[in-house]
């Protein structure tokens, strides 16, 4: 009796370990890009024809069939970075890539909220700079999605670019093979969420020109809108993200069919694992936006006000087409500290 | 006397003729929806930013693209350049943007190119933009064909447009973009070239142009083609109605030179009907395959145009004839219905003017648009609206006519008790069949309408399961087209005027009958008009 109870706790136990170093370990390539785009923050050139990440043998490939696509992941990788810090500058994560900036609290280690939110990012924006680069011509190899296969972009024309970039998205990041157990089911819902939430984002744009110029022949279209606007969804998206419990220790176990179908439930939702640790150790000497801003921000412990002299682009005129040229204001702002 | 051949086919026969003609407009749907693709397609070009460095800028031998060899240096607009000039900066659009790691080409199957411009423009709290300001845009078009080299583009067309700019925002922060409308830019009335290249600048040449439009991001531009598979089906079908209708006429006008008389006005109509369908079916298209033919988009509406004309005058002239209070002794003419068609030429003369100033005018200049200026919006909207409200008196005057024949009739059938059995029996059957096409033309309209609001209101395209999709909107064009053609082609069968007598021989009262018609009728009955209208004029005059 005791016996087995001993080897029961021996076999969790390891089990457990192994759970442990599959989420920190040999990761999947979905997770290892993801987080080694998100992290790198000093345009590091690494070898091989990616650039921008330590890519596997097939996104290497890739790269070098289609010569424009590691600038397109450079933009990607830019475009979300700036993005995140830009949304999350009030917030208490303000996109760091650790918690309380304690170097051991990586936000991969575990799945938490901020993770699963990443995850979302990087996806949509590969996914946004790819549709982008198809309708300016900068990648030649964008598909053809017709309903109809086998014919020729005379005869049936083609489909739109998100859908091409959605397609190519997950094809990059290896989606399909990132696994079936709970965690990777996880992972690869955030990463349609997120890249979704760009599709969402489109809005549809038609134009009659049937008899006379009339509405007998209507052609409808969707429009990319920049990734700004995509974030803002997304960011929503973080903040409805749902908690999920770690259904069984073996991890590497396929889901079953009933965590799948509670998981099917929440299609539409980021999903995570792990509670964020308490960020508010972080947030001292953190600028807030404006009082009320600086109640969450600061955790009750109250601000500092200062003023700064601001220097800022003002009485900006479009004297020209293209380019915005401004005056330099110097203005004396209020400034908000966490104490 | 002999009358049309819907009066002497027998039920049985008509019966099976219908079922062959819904047979054959389920086919012309099925063959739209199955085998055609979409109507149309479009592409969405992002512009890319070029420098252009040269002293004139008017050059037009001058051509800026992103691809191929002697592509150019390219400005990225987020960073501030302190070297550049407004005037040095163009926004060039190379297409077809290549796909599947190949550079595509235009098909002259893909008949007609219609661009249009969406601008982004970005949030500035400095520099808003101001309600209905106007862009001005340096737009010049290019063409190269396969085989030439890479940086051998020719001026197609150049112009200097003015375009109104709505633009409105729902979060003024300054990351968001306005939501602004699209602007059409361009229409191509013929693909006759491989490659095309489009290069707009924004020019500042006096003081306010240029400047309320904010912060300009990027442009895109999207590009609408029709797809070459839809072409060639609706070009097969055409080829397939043309030898039809050609047929049918010819027969249609064999028949009426057997007769003795002169044509009435009923049968002159369905030869016009005839005739108009005719210029609609023939597939002229054929030649865009050859030649290059920038007015083909004109000339289809022109067809279009002439076709409804003829068609809606047609309902009102054979309501008319069947309306039994005209005197019987004059043969009807087209000057008697001058009033009434008055409306249908209305309608078509004002939107062949608007045609005209819209269409007519961009075979000079592609770029060129009534909609911009104050006065060509109140132009354009002056007769549209003329065309609108002529389109509704006629469809009011239609339904009275078509109302007071009915009720005519109605009148009429009370006397027939009084009449001998054979002879009632006869004209039962032809009221029943000219109520027959009445619904037939009600239908035909019917479907039509409906079918265009399923259209407005589903996708597009439905599905039945994996494999079978249904292509609403070509099964749409192609139906209703085949419909209108199967309408002409019974119409002019069934009332061409039949060579079988009337079984004057068989039996004693019919020749009982036809004495009894004879004295009837004030004047000797020269005229073999159908012997509907004769009959409701003889009966007017019981």
């Amino acid at each position: 009796m005791f016996k087995s109870g001993v080897l029961t706790f021996l076999i969790v136990f390891t089990v457990s370990i192994f759970a442990a170093k599959n989420v920190n370990g040999s990761q999947p390539v979905l997770q290892k890009t993801i987080e080694e785009l998100f992290t790198d923050r000093a345009d590091v050139i690494y070898p091989g024809s990616c650039k921008t990440f330590r890519s596997s043998a097939r996104q290497s490939k890739m790269c070098k069939k289609e010569p424009g696509l590691s600038n397109i992941i450079l933009t990607a990788k830019q475009q979300a970075i700036t993005a995140c810090e830009d949304t999350f500058q009030y917030d208490r994560w303000n996109c760091s890539l650790v918690f309380n900036k304690r170097p051991k609290k990586s936000i991969f280690k575990k799945i938490y909220r901020e993770t699963a939110f990443v995850h979302a990012l990087i996806a949509a924006s590969i996914a946004h700079a790819v549709a982008r680069g198809c309708a300016s011509g900068n990648l030649s190899r964008c598909a053809c999605f017709g309903s109809f296969k086998n014919t020729s972009w005379h005869v049936r024309g083609c489909g739109d670019d998100f859908k091409f970039g959605k397609r190519f998205t997950k094809n990059f990041l290896e989606w399909k093979q990132a696994g079936s157990d709970q965690i990777a089911e996880i992972i690869k819902q955030d990463v349609i969420v997120g890249i979704d939430s760009v599709g969402e984002q489109m809005k549809e744009i038609c134009k009659c020109h049937g008899f006379s110029g009339s509405c007998t022949t209507k052609t409808c279209w969707k429009r990319l809108g920049p990734f700004n606007s995509a974030m803002g969804l997304l960011k929503k998206h973080y903040h409805h993200a749902v908690k999920r419990k770690l259904v069984n220790f073996t991890t590497k176990r396929a889901v079953t069919p009933k965590a799948r179908k509670r998981m099917q439930l929440d299609k539409n939702n980021l999903i995570y694992l792990q509670k964020t640790p308490n960020l508010c150790f972080s947030t001292k000497g953190r600028i807030c936006k404006d009082i009320h801003n600086c109640a969450t921000l600061c955790c009750g412990r109250g601000y500092v006000t200062g003023k700064k002299i601001v220097k800022s682009r003002c009485k900006c005129k479009m004297v020209d087409c293209c380019f915005v040229k401004c005056d330099t204001c110097v203005e004396t702002v209020d400034l908000f500290t966490c104490k | 006397m002999t009358g049309t051949i819907i009066e002497n086919l027998s039920g049985r026969k008509l019966a099976v003729l219908v079922t062959l003609l819904l047979l054959c407009q389920v086919i012309c749907f099925l063959i739209g929806g199955l085998v055609a693709p979409m109507p149309a397609n479009t592409q969405t070009i992002l512009g890319t930013v070029c420098k252009d460095t040269s002293v004139m800028k008017n050059d037009t031998s001058k051509w800026f693209y992103n691809r191929g060899k002697g592509s150019c240096q390219t400005v990225d607009l987020g960073e501030t350049h302190h070297d550049l000039s407004e005037r040095d900066i163009v926004f060039a659009f190379q297409m077809p943007v290549p796909r599947e790691g190949e550079r595509f080409d235009y098909s002259r199957w893909q008949q007609n190119l219609i661009g249009v411009l969406q601008l982004d423009v970005r949030y500035h709290s400095q520099m808003e933009v101001k309600p209905r300001s106007t862009v001005t845009i340096d737009a010049r078009l290019a063409y190269r064909n396969k085989g030439d080299p890479d940086d051998e583009w020719k001026l197609y067309t150049q112009s200097i447009e003015k375009r109104n700019l709505d633009c409105d925002i729902d979060v003024k922060s300054e990351e968001y973009l306005y939501n602004c409308s699209t602007i059409p830019l361009f229409e191509l009335g013929s693909l006759y070239h491989d490659y095309y290249l489009l290069n707009i600048r924004l020019p500042v040449n006096t003081p306010d142009m240029n400047v309320h439009i904010g912060h300009l991001q990027d442009i895109w531009v999207t590009v609408i083609n029709q797809n070459g598979g839809f072409t060639k089906v609706w070009l097969s079908l055409k080829t397939a109605f043309f030898p039809c209708i050609i047929a049918i006429l010819v027969w249609f006008w064999n028949r009426i030179h057997m007769l003795e008389r002169k044509p009435v006005l009923l049968e002159k109509m369905l030869l016009s009907l005839g005739i108009s369908l005719c210029l609609l079916n023939a597939p002229i298209e054929y030649l865009t395959l050859q030649y290059d033919l920038p007015f083909m988009l004109l000339l289809g509406d022109i067809r279009q145009g002439l076709f409804y004309a003829t068609l809606f005058s047609f309902w009102l002239i054979f309501a008319g004839e069947h309306m039994l209070i005209q005197d019987t002794s004059s043969q009807s003419s087209l000057k008697q219905y001058w009033r009434h068609l008055s409306a249908v030429a209305m309608g078509c003369v004002s939107l062949f003017i608007f045609d005209m100033c819209e269409r007519g005018i961009q075979l000079r200049n592609p770029f060129y648009s009534i909609w911009v200026t104050d006065l060509g919006t109140n132009l354009a909207l002056t007769f549209i609206i003329l065309a609108g409200i002529s389109t509704g008196v006629y469809f009011l005057f239609l339904c009275y006519m078509v109302w007071k024949v009915f009720k005519n009739i109605s009148h009429k059938r009370q006397a027939l008790p009084t009449m001998c059995s054979v002879r009632r029996l006869h004209y039962e059957g032809i009221i029943y069949r000219f109520k027959f096409l009445m619904l037939a033309t009600l239908l035909c309209a019917a479907l039509t309408v409906i079918g265009f609001i399923l259209g407005q209101v589903a996708e597009g395209q439905w599905k039945w399961d994996e494999t079978i999709e249904l292509e609403y909107t070509s099964a749409f064009f192609t139906g209703v087209y085949g419909m209108w053609n199967i309408y002409i082609f019974s119409l002019l069968v069934l009332y061409a005027p039949s060579h079988k007598r009337w079984p004057v021989n068989e039996n004693t009262s019919d020749t009982q009958n036809l004495s009894e018609e004879i004295e009837f009728s004030p004047i000797p009955e020269r005229s073999e008009i159908s012997s509907l209208t004769s009959f409701i004029r003889k009966a007017t005059i019981d």
